[in-house]
């Protein structure tokens, strides 16, 4: 293994890089304390701008309402996901699953506008043609997010299906264990870090979502990124800061958390697998 | 017990279908859109709910068929679409190649970090862009603003002494930019590098490369397929980017997000703004099969 | 030469006991299976029976489609056409959890989420009429069998190589399956643990009596642990026999060239007389006289003289004998410790190979361009068809 020397230009470029990463943030968590209305300079330390934030009941209701949409998205998206990403690793021939994949995995790369766009106009084919959906808001949203969220879980499952070794499933079913059987009591357990992976990134992705959500809402479904979105449109405030400060101490800690877990989960497993194929 | 091998031979076709399942919703949702799209993209804008002329009449029992291609004219002949268009392949072309420039070092130093550290160190890479987009958008506004803290700073220590104009510029709408998708360009490209067989080096070396050499006769040639996927994970999103160019984005910035977010909303006029995502989807197009025939070889690799 | 005497003598005594527990009745019968997979013939019409008790051997290198036949049997894979018949009852289409076949994997696949209890437990659950006691009393019967009882609470990433061979082995034998499977059994071992591994297997194997299918390439491991060996080779089987039978009486070129080293001269037949047959090669210096091993008439006259390595001998004397010498020239040698491969030019260029087993620790042998005569006895070669 030929390692870089501890101060080689790849190491400094790397750790000016985080900086780059992290110092907004940094400066965006700092000033959401300051005491003052502009936000630019520093007048004293407060919490009151979390106050006023919890106190906006337009803001937490947005906020309820995100969690809801992003529950469910993401509950949906996986659940497909792993009926996706059975499809694509069963398929041995490689040139019909990269058609699977590619059909799959084709929201991944598209602009938001485009598919927010796409969407809006296919609801409001379907209103006119069979009725549904009635009125546009949370199920709107749901489905397009959904739809997107299933392409990312998909990608995340099936890399870790593919790893694994098939004739583990076929020795549950050789021990007489049925397809369905041997695929919750075996296969899943084995996915289950990839499937909460694929779960914790569709939920982050749901509640981030702001283009398309706004083209697919409907009246009184204001999300908290659309809600976010609209003030910040005016310029810089305080409050938005102490929100942004939330939102990023929650991700980290879930995201740190779940990567903790399934790092835990992870090296046992890959050690499993690494030592059952060697 | 008639019933039975009735359902026995239901079952097998019902497992069919939970397994077709997120096949049909894809079509359903996300294929079937862009017909939609595409017909009311030869439509004519009106004054109704939806905002549209059906593009099939009955008229005297006779099935018209009404084919509108004034949309695709009107963007031709308005030279603001065309800006918008070549605007935002530019800008997606230019910060595509500054995200390669940041993130190539960075993917090559998580790689070449002792194992032990390249989960740490890639976490490090990843965790901000699982906070929300929007914020971190939003924290470059407080940062690039007239008296936001970088004009501050600089004032400060005297390096200039009126504030520099950053905000609502494209420098701002390229900071901004890298800032956002950096993420996505170091994962493919972390991803290529550590499978990399270190031996390479080592040969390379023993046959009297120097590290440099090395570097560009055998390592950049060998990661040019992460390098495609993941500078296609970054361009093609940032060609259709709309929330960056609007926040941190001035007059000057007229990218094609912005111009369809404007035809929709504010003008209300969804067949130009149809027509203007079906140019964009088919100026996407080659980008998005580069990015399918890398990330697929990456795969089989 | 006494080595390879005595070998044969053990070879053929511990045959003969594994014969012995073995009956002639057939538990499964297979006939005329063929899978294709798209275009391509992976199993060619293949009839056979396998005999309750025995251990079968399929050998054959990788592509012969002897895995193909063993998941087949398994029940991974649907036939294309041809049928299995377990004690006369058609079980072509039943699915792999319907059989009752265990199957050892390569691999072991193991379920690395569950300790070694539950994964001999697993296929016992499956069987909704077994009590939990009974369940727990069959792994601990089990884990004894295998000498597992200290190790039932790990988990299989923290057991060795061997140990999870024995698990895997466990979980299938717990079932009582009529017939077990083994898929390259000693193929995740390395070489030293393999020797050791193969007796293991067999002892509980026999002390099971369970009959038992395996597939290998490795051709001692198949000499080790099987009664009757099944050579494959591009989806069909080119000869079915005991150990003994396939490296001593091959019955084509493909057998003889896959088992063991051989030497294969092209001959004509001179005088074909009651007890024995001279032919002539043009390569070899004297006519070969053949004493035995000619069992079918022959009616061709070109034909194939093939001799094993270790049954010819070398010296740097001429023999006075008419017939089976030839003269050649030491090309390269190669010593092994118990014995040296020996690398002869005959006179038309052919390299043929002579073993020299070194019973004397410091002997004058022949060396490099030494000019030897190589000569065999009558009985120690075979002839074949072309």
């Amino acid at each position: 293994m030929m390692r870089a020397p501890r101060f080689s230009f790849v190491n400094i470029a790397f750790w000016m890089g985080i900086a780059f990463l992290y110092l907004p943030m940094f400066v965006l968590v700092v000033y959401s304390f300051n005491e003052s209305r502009l936000v630019t300079i520093w007048s004293g330390f407060s919490v009151k701008w979390y106050a006023e934030l919890f106190q906006d009941k337009q803001l937490m209701t947005a906020v309820w309402r995100s969690l809801q949409i992003a529950f469910y998205s993401a509950t949906s998206a996986v659940v497909l996901a792993i009926f996706a990403s059975i499809v694509v690793v069963r398929i041995k021939t490689f040139r019909t699953r990269r058609v699977f994949t590619t059909a799959i995995t084709a929201p991944l790369v598209m602009p938001d506008v485009i598919i927010g766009l796409s969407m809006l106009l296919l609801f409001v084919a379907m209103t006119q043609m069979i009725g549904w959906p009635e009125q546009r808001g949370m199920t709107t949203i749901w489905v397009a997010h959904t739809t997107f969220c299933l392409a990312y879980s998909t990608v995340v499952i099936s890399s870790r299906l593919i790893e694994m070794d098939r004739s583990i499933e076929e020795a549950a079913q050789d021990l007489g264990a049925s397809a369905m059987t041997a695929f919750v009591r075996v296969t899943l357990p084995l996915i289950m870090p990839a499937v909460l992976a694929a779960w914790l990134l569709s939920f982050t992705l749901s509640l981030d979502d702001v283009v398309i959500a706004s083209f697919v809402t409907g009246p009184g479904a204001t999300t908290l990124p659309i809600e976010v979105f609209s003030s910040v449109r005016m310029g810089v405030t305080p409050k938005i800061n102490a929100l942004a400060t939330l939102i990023i101490l929650v991700v980290s800690l879930v995201a740190l958390a779940s990567w903790f877990i399934s790092k835990r989960y992870n090296d046992k497993v890959a050690v499993a697998l690494k030592s059952e194929r060697s | 017990m008639s019933l039975r091998p009735f359902l026995n031979r239901l079952a097998p076709s019902g497992r069919f279908w939970i397994i077709s399942l997120p096949y049909l919703w894809l079509g359903l949702f996300f294929l079937l859109p862009f017909v939609f799209v595409l017909k009311i993209s030869f439509s004519e804008a009106e004054l109704a709910i939806p905002p549209y002329t059906p593009m099939f009449e009955w008229v005297d029992s006779v099935l018209n068929m009404r084919i509108n291609l004034g949309n695709y004219q009107w963007l031709l002949e308005d030279p603001l679409y065309l800006q918008a268009y070549w605007n935002s392949i530019r800008m997606a072309f230019i910060s595509t190649l500054l995200c390669l420039l940041i993130g190539y070092p960075m993917a090559y130093a998580i790689a070449r970090a002792p194992k032990h550290l390249q989960p740490a160190w890639l976490l490090l890479v990843l965790l901000p862009s699982w906070t929300s987009f929007l914020i971190r958008v939003y924290a470059w506004m407080g940062l690039l603003s007239n008296n936001g803290i970088i004009n501050n700073a600089l004032m400060g220590l005297g390096l200039v002494d009126a504030p520099l104009t950053m905000i609502n510029t494209n420098f701002a709408v390229y900071v901004g930019v890298v800032y956002s998708y950096l993420p996505f360009l170091v994962l493919p490209l972390y991803a290529n590098l550590v499978k990399h067989d270190t031996t390479l080096l080592e040969a390379a070396a023993d046959l009297g490369a120097s590290r440099t050499k090395t570097f560009f006769t055998i390592t950049l040639p060998l990661s040019i397929n992460g390098m495609v996927a993941g500078a296609m994970l970054v361009f093609i999103p940032v060609v259709g980017e709309f929330v960056i160019p609007e926040l941190l984005g001035g007059t000057e910035t007229i990218m094609i997000g912005k111009v369809l977010w404007q035809e929709f909303f504010s003008n209300r006029d969804w067949p130009v703004a149809s027509a203007l995502a079906v140019i964009m989807v088919l100026i996407l197009l080659v980008p998005i099969a580069l990015f399918h025939h890398f990330q697929s070889k990456e795969v089989s690799r | 030469m006494s080595d390879n005497v005595a070998n044969e003598a053990s070879d053929k005594s511990t045959a003969t006991g594994k014969n012995s527990r073995s009956s002639q009745e057939a538990l499964l019968k297979i006939r005329k299976l063929t899978k294709y997979y798209g275009e391509a013939l992976a199993v060619d019409d293949i009839s056979l029976d396998i005999h309750r008790g025995e251990i079968f051997a399929l050998l054959g290198a990788s592509g012969s489609g002897k895995s193909t036949l063993l998941r087949m049997l398994a029940g991974f894979e649907t036939p294309s056409s041809g049928h299995i018949y377990l004690h006369d009852q058609d079980i072509s289409t039943l699915p792999a959890n319907k059989r009752p076949f265990n199957m050892m994997f390569q691999s072991y696949a193991l379920f690395p989420h569950m300790n070694v209890e539950k994964n001999i437990a697993f296929g016992l659950q499956q069987d909704r009429s077994m009590s939990k006691p009974a369940i727990a009393e069959r792994v601990n019967e089990m884990l004894k069998l295998v000498h597992m009882e200290k190790y039932a609470r790990r988990k299989p990433d923290q057991l060795s190589g061997g140990q999870r061979q024995r698990v895997a082995l466990a979980r299938a034998l717990a079932k009582h399956p009529q017939l077990l499977l083994l898929d390259e059994p000693m193929g995740a071992l390395d070489k030293k643990l393999r020797t050791r591994m193969q007796l293991e297997v067999v002892d509980i194997i026999e002390r099971v009596g369970v009959t038992c299918v395996m597939v290998t390439h490795d051709q001692e491991e198949a000499m080790t642990m099987a009664n009757r060996i099944a050579i494959m080779d591009e989806g069909f089987i080119q000869q079915i026999g005991s150990p003994v039978d396939v490296y001593e009486s091959p019955q084509n070129r493909m057998v003889a060239e896959f088992i063991g080293s051989i030497n294969i001269f092209e001959a004509d037949i001179v005088a074909d007389e009651e007890g024995h047959i001279i032919l002539h090669s043009p390569l070899l210096d004297r006519q070969i006289y053949v004493g035995r091993g000619v069992s079918t008439p022959i009616d061709e006259k070109a034909m194939l003289f093939a001799i094993r390595p270790e049954k010819t001998f070398l010296s740097l004397t001429e023999p006075e004998d008419q017939y089976n010498w030839t003269r050649g020239i030491v090309d390269d040698v190669a010593y092994l410790g118990g014995h040296s491969v020996y690398y002869v030019r005959l006179k038309g260029g052919k390299r043929i190979q002579c073993v020299l087993a070194n019973t004397e620790r410091r002997a004058i042998r022949p060396t490099w361009e030494d000019e030897v005569f190589v000569h065999w006895r009558s009985d120690a070669g075979m002839v074949m068809r072309p």
